[in-house]
């Protein structure tokens, strides 16, 4: 099967630094690390509207959609970033490796220019600090034991018990 | 399967395939009806105008903390339309499990067995053994005249050890029971 993805405190604080310091140079609304999967890795910034976890979902798949267009294209490689501009908000998204994405929504009051600038630098440190990644010391079988799938099992029942 | 230890979350994707109008989206829409507000994010639909799923629908539910660990389930469906054949592949990647919803009605059996061959193999080219993963059976339509008997179905697509459960996902019947399946199956993997 698949791996998964284990972040320790180190590493994920790691990159929560990373993230903020690109936010906040970049004036950004929300910035955030996705992989490809759709799964939200980290995020940084938050707006009236703005759901990151729904964010990095529909990121993953435009930016899946965009390297399937570079395929029909005849571009040996994938595209590596995707722009858009809208009336009072733009977003950027940017390939980190092959298996992770970076995210900026900012306003008309950072350029693009700039942001695509920092994004292009920040890609390249943050596929640095993934490449560090290795399994964390503590596996998630430590945890989720039986006990832990019998807790799950009375949670979900509640969840939707109490909305039948 | 993604653990991020700084924040005790615990994120899990699950992914319901089948044929096309198989009542994917119908699942999901009722899990997103059903299930306590306060645990549900938004329900995400990329449709056609004609109210075909084109990339895929999403949805967020967690749980309470267990263990000092809060469990996150992503929940996404495929288009089922052939013509959409690589989004399929795209929503799949990173799946800790699969709800394979099947269309009960007897001129649907091809459909069916193709998208589980098709699922298999988008699995494989994952780097999947589509034999080890979570699976749950869920034979949808039951109150359909064209229904053709389970055991039938099951002779052709269900395979030992995966749960199986009848459904009518339009009215909820049998909604909620395949997902906790699913989530309990994947949970017991990790």
């Amino acid at each position: 099967m698949a791996n998964g993805l284990f972040l320790s405190d180190a590493q994920s604080a790691k990159i929560e630094r990373h993230l903020i310091h690109l936010h906040s140079r970049a004036q950004a609304i929300c910035t955030l690390l996705a992989d490809i999967s759709g799964q939200l890795i980290s995020a940084v910034g938050t707006a009236p509207g703005t759901d990151s976890v729904t964010l990095a979902a529909l990121a993953a798949s435009n930016m899946a959609a965009t390297a399937e267009m570079a395929r029909l294209a005849g571009e040996p490689d994938s595209f590596s970033y995707l722009f858009h501009e809208g009336k009072e908000r733009n977003i950027y998204i940017t390939a980190v490796g092959d298996t992770f994405l970076l995210v900026i929504l900012f306003d008309h009051s950072s350029q693009i220019g700039w942001v695509r600038l920092l994004a292009k630098k920040m890609a390249l440190e943050l596929l640095n600090v993934i490449e560090e990644i290795q399994e964390a010391e503590e596996s998630p079988g430590t945890v989720v034991d039986a006990d832990f799938g019998q807790a799950l099992a009375n949670q979900l029942d509640q969840a939707f018990e109490a909305w039948d | 399967m993604f653990i991020n230890w700084k924040t005790r979350e615990l994120n899990l994707k699950i992914v319901y395939y089948g044929p096309p109008l198989s009542g994917k989206t119908t699942n999901l829409e009722y899990v997103h009806s059903r299930i306590d507000p306060r645990l549900k994010g938004q329900l995400i639909s990329l449709k056609t105008k004609e109210d075909r799923t084109i990339y895929f629908d999403f949805m967020q539910m967690e749980m309470g903390r267990i263990k000092g660990l809060k469990p996150k389930f992503n929940l996404y469906t495929v288009p089922g339309q052939v013509i959409y054949v690589a989004s399929r592949k795209l929503v799949l990647q990173g799946a800790d499990g699969v709800i394979y919803v099947a269309d009960s009605q007897a001129d649907k059996l091809k459909a069916n067995i193709e998208t589980l061959r098709n699922l298999e193999d988008n699995l494989r080219e994952l780097g999947y053994n589509p034999f080890e993963i979570p699976l749950v059976f869920q034979f949808n339509k039951r109150d359909l005249p064209g229904a053709i008997p389970v055991e039938v179905l099951r002779s052709y697509l269900a395979r030992d050890g995966c749960p199986q459960f009848e459904a009518v996902a339009i009215r909820g019947r049998g909604v909620i029971d395949t997902l906790k399946a699913a989530i309990n199956l994947v949970v017991a993997r990790i």
